[in-house]
Formats: C-alpha cells, structure tokens, sequence
C-alpha cells in the first residue's frame, strides 16, 4: 500500500518535472512561434487573425533598404570572422609553442565579460582621438575583438586536449615548428576552428550594442535597421523577416553541430 | 628585408621569433583596441581640460555630479533588474538543466538543439516577438479572454513587467547552458550513491549537486548578471521608454552633445558599482558552497 | 649583443604589424579617394527617415546620371553632432529643422544659398520664407513643414461616461479648447497618452502649458519638472514615431504627434481625429541647407529644384502628407477629402507659425530628462 503510494508519488514527481520543463521550452519559443504565424495574418498589427497572405513576404522583398543592410552585416561579420581567425590561430601557434603564455589565452574571456556598452564607449572615444570615420572597419576591428574573446579561450582549450604525443612524433621526425602545425595541429584542430568561425560569424551578424554605438551614421545594419523599424513602427514586414532569419540561423546551428559534436562552449 | 625574414624563421628548432611573429597580431590588436579604450575611459573621466584641449589637472567633478538622486536610483534600479533576473533564472535554469542531463534520455540532442538555438537569432527579433504576444489584442489576451479568465484585455506591454518578463525570458538560456555543462561533467552515479546512502533529495541537491556544480553556477551568474545591468533596448522598446536605466543613461550621455566626457564619467562609475556587486555577490556564492561542502 | 639582437627583432616584428594595421585602417579612405577621382557624380544627402520617396531619387539619378547617397538621423541633435565632429566634410545637402538651422548658422556650419540656382523660388508659400531662424532666406530654402498637434480617438470619448451626449464634433471642439490641458490636467480617469521622445519638445509643450496658465517654469525649472514627472504616470510611452500604431490598437486614446505621422492613420478612419489646441501649437519646418564644406554645389542644386518640381511635390504629399513648401502645386491635382482636410489645416495655421526654440542649454535639458525618467513616481 505504502509502496503504490510512493510510486504514485514519485510517478508525480517525475511528470512535474516533465511539465516544468515542457512549460519552459514553451516559454521560450512561443513569442517566436506566435511571430511566424502572424507574419502570415492580413492585419498590419498585433491583433486578430483576418487571413491568410503572402504579402509581407512580398514586401520584404521589395525592401531596398533592408537588403542593404543584410549585405553590410554579411560583410562585416565576413571580415569579422576571418580577421578573428586569423589572428586566433596565429595566436593559438604561438601557443603551441610557448606554454609559458597559457594564462593569456584564458584572459581573452575579458573581451567577452566586459558590458558591450563600456566597450563601446571606449572604443567610440579612441576612434575619435585617431580620427578615423565610423563605418564598417571600426565595426569590423570592434567584432574581432569580439570573436577574439571567443575564439582564443575555445581553441586554446581544444589544442590542450590534444594528444602531445603526435605533435611530439613530427618533431622527432624532422618537421619544423611551421610544418608541425600546419600539417599535424591545425589539421586536427580545423572542425574546432570553422565550428568557431560560424559561432563568430553570427555572434557578428547579430551583435547590436556595439553597432548601435560605432557604426556612425553611413553603416546600417540589420540590427540597426531592425531597430529603426520597431522604434518608427510596428510592421509584419519584420515577422517575415524574422521567420527567413530563424531558418538561416537554424541550419547554421545545424552546419555547426556537424562540425563540433561534442559543443563545449562554456 | 630577406635577411630580416630569415632571422625570423631559420632559427627553428628551439628559440626562434616565429612564435613571436605569429603571437603579436592578437596581442597587439587586443591592447591597442580593447585595454587601450577601456584605460581611455578610466583616463578621461578624471582629467580635466581647458578650452584649447591640453590637460591641466586631475579631478573627481563628473563623479561627484553622478552623486545625486536621480542617477543613484538609475544605478540601484540596474542593479536590482540584475539581481532580480540572475535569481529568477537561477531558480528555473537549475531544474531544467538537470533535468536535460539526467532525464531527458533519447530527447536530450534535440532539447539541446532547441536550447541553442535562440542564441543564434537576433536579440531584436525577440523583443519584436513580445509585442505580438503582449499587446492589447496580442496573443496572450485574446487566449485569456477567449478562456474566460478576463473580461477587459490587460494591460501587459509598456510597463515594468514586461520589462522583468523580456529579461528574465532573453537570460534564460545563458544560464541554462553553463548549468548544463557543468551538470553534463558531473558523475550522475554519486546522486545515486548519496541516495544509497540514505540522503533526501533536498540534501543530495545541496550537498551533492550545488557544490560540484559551482564552476558552471559562477559562470552562469557572470553571464547573466553583467550583460543585464548594462541592458537599455530592453526598458525602451518594451517599457515604453519611461524609466532609465544604467544602460539608457550611458547611451543618451555618450551620444549626446557636449556630455560624451560625462558618459565617459557615468560608465566608469556605474562600471566600479557593477565589479564591486559582482565580486560581492561571487564572494557570497563561494562562501554559501565551502558552508555546504 | 644576442638580447639586443632579440629585443631589435622582436621591435621590428611589432612595427610591421602596427604598419599592417593602419593599411587595414585606412582603406576606407583609399576606396572613398579612388571613387572619388574615377567614378561618376555623386553626392551625399544627410536626411531624415522618410523625407524623400526612393523611386523619385532613383529617377533623379537616372535622369541626371548623378548618384544619391541618402544617411539618416532621427533628431537634429544627431545631425549637428555628426556636422561638428567631420567639420561638414562628407556632406553635400542636409535638411535641418528651423531651430537647428539658427544653431548650424551660429557655429558657421552653413554655406550661403545662391538663389539664382533655385528655379522654384517664385512658388515657395509666402508664410515659409523671411522667417525669423532665417531672414532673407540667405542659407536655407524651405522643403516641407508639419504642424504638432493631438491625435485623438473620439469614438472612444465619445463613449466616456463625461462626454455622453456629445456626437463627434463636439467631442473634437471640446478638445481644441482644452488644447494641451488635455495632456497635462491631472488625472485622467482609466485612459493614458502618448508622448514624444524629444527632449526639447516635451519640455516645450510643458512650458507652453504652464505660460498659457499663467505659472512660472520655476527655479531650475523645478515646476515644468514636476509638471512632467507628475504626469508620467498616465504617460503610456515616449515615443515619436509610434503614435499612430498607440492610436490604432487602442493602447492609448489621445498622443501628441504631427499632422504628417498622424495622417497615414487616419486617411480612411472616421474614428481619429487631428486637434490643433487652440491656445497655440508648434510647427516645424524641414530647410534645404548646404554645409559649408560642401564642393559640389551645381548637383546640389539640381537635386534640390528635381525635387521641388511639380510631379515630386505632389509625390511627397501623397506619400508623406508633409504640407509642402510649394503649396500652389497642390492645385494642379484632384484632393480626396482627408488631403482637403490637411490642406485646410495648413492654410489656417500657417499666418502664426511657432517654431520651438532651444531655451534650455544642453546641461540643464540633460539634467531635466534623467531626473524625469529617473525619478521614481
């Protein structure tokens, strides 16, 4: 008697616990559910269904303006990822060099801890005590530091669980430090670094507070055009373009699961 | 320039500059474009300058203008927004984590993908998402009114709670994920052991579970409470604009005329405020898991 | 002597990454340089969002072979900051507001209009030129003006417990007289409003109030200041650009707004109406001026009489509802009833224009705007 009683209890239990975490899913993902099929309605406003339509999809697609500021957040995020790869493996050869530095790669962390906005700040002032115009390079050198802060810490944490012993081998075998890298490390390495690179790439694509504060006025992009959008008016436009932006995003976190099986990112 | 080159790499086996070469890009570009404007703010807050711009003294002015009513209660309201919103995370995050790590059995890539996935779409996207659930004829009152809990559409949007709730909602996955980490690097058999034993559950969860987990629960704090004392999208699209925060005041100031040197000042403050916060509540996080251990 | 050696390498391996560096930093103003010198004409307009329709720029371009780069500000305090800091470089045309205009002129910001280049000069709305931000029109020409005014649901009203019996008219006199008290009287029962985001307009419209009641604005302003903060707490939201949407979802039943936001909600919409408060309103003018590094006047000049040109002032009405500064075009097209309206509007008010005037300085309207949202209510 005792015993069904407990098992009932803990058959409770463990169906609270599914619940909670249903309800928390669904937290998190209704407001976004709701987007989607609301950039189907025929209103022009949060209100109730009237119709099925095609129409914001079709504005959309007429929208100059956003198309521009699609391309320059593309290109910035491009050249965002690539400097911050570049500099990151650098980096991360120096490294594998000189253990004596491995305190340093943890501390790239900061890039990413500081508060965007007192970076941005920062950045703002010593962009204008250099004289260089806001546009897309400042936003660019801004992103790298960024991706720096992410990619450093994760790469330097995979080549550590690296097996020694093959980097050992090649150099018992004659290859220099160069060609260690490029034809053992970096090989073993390369999954980690485009799973990086794509985890840079959107952290660029989306990144607000620091466009917001140095991209000047020339540079729009799409977060910034969101933005002035929500702030001048409340359009099912942005529903469609929310729903595209999920799908893009979503098969981008599918290509970077493929290529990082095992994500540790923390 | 050859001969440069060569220096560079033909000593290699053992001490050469190629590791330096490689190495100075990064850091370079770290000093110049991140410790340098971070020093810059620091700098500039304190010194003062006359009208042709060259330095002429040190003074603690701007700090002292901060000191008044209504900047003290923007700064107490940022921080109790984070506060507020690393407990209420904390609380929601843990049980979800444990639960993807333990229970979720053929489920978990699936919930693990969904978990990631908000990370990967844009910040605004989600506030945009808001609005459609929380306006006067948004989602969530037509569902209450057509259930018959309400009669009159509530007034949801604009107000702080909406504010609270987009926090709480945007943050969530930033703590959930760390948890899960650390909980997915924790031995699941030592709670079936403390169980053996004789434990309860609420003494295996703050014996067991809290203090091993502590690396991914410092994490978490970190990850969260920084980011939303800082936050001003937030309080101005989905509070109506009506109650600044750190982040709205540092934005105005910085981008204003004539007060970048007062934004300036603000950041540095509100910045000191949040470091001393952070390692207060850090220190207390510590403290509570040496208690429990 | 191997320190040194190592200490020198080691400089020269900085010295060529700092050096790689600055290339990458200054490639924006190699690319700006090479099309400078080998692309067609072009010039830079630094504009508000939605001055100018993009088919009727993109004509002009076809037409003239001179390419438009169109930026963006949302107030006038943006522009001016972007103005001082690049000294005006980089910008051909900008459309400052009337106030803005005296600020831009002082600090020598502006360069002197030829008029001989502006075509349309004979058709400009007399009201709009020799205004006082600008006498003898010697460094702007005026584009477009709007009026600032309340949007009210009267069908909402209408049905309010204190106005039955009212029909809509009524509604909307009762409001004309009541004019900006309406936003200010304490304390509407269940109903909030909407608010602009502009500093110097909310504060403008507080001091209008109190004048026209014959209070003081008080020491450091102490008075508009609690004018303000007492009203925060009916103020739905501050913003500039939404009213139309507050209106329209029925979130809020009265904003303050302009008759260009406003008229694209209430074109076909029986429910909203525009009230121009009687005890006085502000009106806002947008100017063509010219900055005064600007080198490229003649394609300057071109865009500005295109767009002043029969067919694109008539575009710009239909699309913006901004009362044109060339006001005699509107005869050559047929009006529905709203754009009637609008005009009737314009033609009533537009003997006694105020323009706001900047009668804070920025220290004290920054002090004024964070104790206001600051405060705690």
């Amino acid at each position: 008697m005792v015993d069904t009683l407990l098992r009932v209890r803990s058959h409770m239990v463990k169906n609270l616990g599914r619940f909670f975490v249903v309800g928390v899913y669904a937290f998190l993902y209704m407001p976004i559910i709701i987007l989607i099929i609301f950039s189907f309605n025929k209103a022009p406003f949060p209100s109730r269904w009237t119709g099925f339509t095609w129409q914001w999809y079709h504005e959309l697609a007429r929208t100059t303006h956003l198309w521009e500021a699609v391309m320059n957040s593309m290109f910035i995020a491009v050249c965002a990822t690539v400097l911050s790869l570049i500099f990151s493996v650098f980096f991360i050869f120096f490294l594998a060099q000189s253990r004596r530095f491995e305190r340093v790669a943890t501390f790239f962390y900061v890039n990413t801890v500081v508060p965007e906005i007192v970076f941005a700040v920062g950045l703002l002032g010593l962009f204008s005590f250099l004289g260089v115009p806001l546009g897309r390079v400042t936003l660019v050198v801004a992103h790298t530091i960024l991706g720096m802060g992410y990619a450093i810490p994760n790469l330097f944490a995979r080549l550590s669980e690296l097996d020694n012993r093959l980097t050992e081998a090649s150099y018992d075998l004659g290859a220099s430090a160069i060609e260690t890298f490029r034809f053992v490390t970096f090989p073993l390495l390369r999954s980690s670094v485009i799973a990086t690179g794509l985890f840079v790439f959107m952290i660029s694509f989306d990144d607000f507070v620091l466009a917001y504060f140095c991209s000047g006025s020339t540079t729009q992009t799409l977060p910034l055009y969101l933005l002035s959008l929500m702030r001048a008016e409340v359009s099912p436009t942005v529903n469609a373009l929310s729903a595209v932006l999920l799908m893009f995003s979503g098969s981008l976190v599918m290509v970077f699961y493929s290529y990082n099986s095992r994500a540790k990112l923390f | 320039m050859v001969r440069l080159m060569r220096c560079v790499t033909n000593r290699f086996r053992g001490e050469n500059e190629l590791p330096f070469f490689f190495g100075t890009p990064a850091i370079l570009w770290q000093i110049i474009f991140f410790i340098v404007p971070l020093l810059a703010i620091l700098f500039f807050s304190v010194s003062v300058f006359n009208s042709q711009g060259s330095l002429i003294g040190f003074s603690f002015a701007s700090f002292k203008y901060f000191f008044s009513m209504p900047y003290v209660w923007v700064i107490l309201r940022s921080l109790w927004l984070a506060f507020f919103n690393v407990s209420v995370c904390f609380l929601v995050a843990y049980p979800v984590a444990y639960y993807l790590v333990f229970r979720a059995g053929s489920f978990k890539p699936l919930l693990f993908f969904l978990l990631v996935l908000p990370f990967w779409t844009n910040f605004l996207l989600h506030i945009f998402a808001w609005f459609f659930v929380l306006e006067k004829e948004g989602f969530l009152n037509l569902f209450l009114q057509s259930v018959g809990l309400i009669s009159k559409p509530l007034h949801l949007l604009n107000s702080s709670f909406a504010v609270y709730l987009m926090m709480v909602y945007y943050y969530l996955p930033f703590m959930i994920l760390p948890l899960y980490a650390a909980l997915d690097r924790f031995d699941g058999d030592l709670i079936e052991a403390s169980y053996d034993l004789g434990a309860t559950w609420w003494q295996t969860i703050w014996k067991i579970l809290i203090p091993s987990t502590a690396g991914g629960i410092v994490t978490g704090f970190f990850m969260v409470f920084v980011p939303s004392f800082g936050e001003f999208v937030i309080p101005e699209l989905l509070g109506g604009d009506k109650i600044m925060y750190v982040g709205n005041v540092v934005s105005y100031l910085v981008l204003g005329e004539n007060t970048g040197a007062l934004g300036g000042a603000f950041t540095v403050l509100s910045c000191l405020v949040l470091g001393l916060s952070a390692f207060v509540c850090y220190l207390g996080i510590v403290r509570l898991i040496k208690m429990l251990k | 002597m191997n320190v040194l050696k190592v200490f020198m390498l080691r400089s020269a391996i900085v010295v060529f990454w700092i050096a790689v560096g600055i290339g990458l930093l200054s490639i924006p103003r190699l690319t700006s340089w090479l099309s400078m010198r080998f692309e067609r004409p072009f010039i830079t307009v630094f504009t508000w969002g939605n001055m100018f329709d993009i088919a009727r720029v993109r004509a002009f371009e076809k037409e003239t072979g001179i390419k438009v780069f169109l930026n963006f500000y949302t107030t006038n305090e943006e522009l001016h900051k972007k103005l001082l800091s690049s000294q005006g470089d980089g910008y051909d045309l900008i459309i400052p507001s009337d106030y803005a205009v005296e600020k831009l002129k002082k600090e020598g910001l502006l360069k002197k209009i030829d008029k001989s280049k502006i075509t349309f000069l004979s058709h400009i709305n007399q009201h709009l030129l020799n205004l006082p931000f600008d006498q003898h029109n010697e460094y702007t020409v005026p584009w477009a003006w709007e009026l600032y005014g309340l949007g009210v649901n009267v069908d909402y009203f209408a049905q309010q417990r204190n106005f039955r019996g009212l029909n809509k008219k009524q509604v909307k006199n009762f409001f004309e007289n009541k004019g900006w008290g309406a936003l200010f009287d304490c304390c509407p029962q269940g109903y909030s409003v909407v608010m602009t985001s502009d500093p110097l307009e909310i504060f403008s419209f507080g001091a209008l109030y109190l004048r026209n009641r014959g209070e003081e604005l008080g020491p450091q302003y102490n008075n508009l200041l609690q004018l303000l903060v007492r009203q925060r707490s009916w103020v739905e939201a501050y913003s500039s650009f939404r009213a139309d949407y507050f209106l329209i979802t029925g979130n809020s039943p009265l904003a303050v707004t302009t008759t260009a936001q406003m008229w694209q909600g209430i074109k076909n919409n029986d429910a909203f109406e525009f009230i121009v408060p009687q005890e006085g309103t502000y009106a806002t003018i947008e100017n063509f001026a010219l900055p005064g590094a600007s080198k490229k006047d003649d394609l300057v000049y071109a865009f500005i009489n295109y767009m002043s040109s029969p067919e694109s002032v008539v575009k710009h009405f239909e699309k913006f509802s901004f009362f044109p500064a060339c006001e005699s075009y509107l005869d050559s097209i047929e009006l529905d009833v709203s754009q009637l309206k609008l005009r009737a509007i314009a033609r009533e008010h537009q003997q006694k224009l105020m323009f706001f005037k900047a009668f804070l300085s920025d220290q004290e309207k920054y002090r004024l705007w964070v104790a206001l949202k600051a405060t705690r209510s």
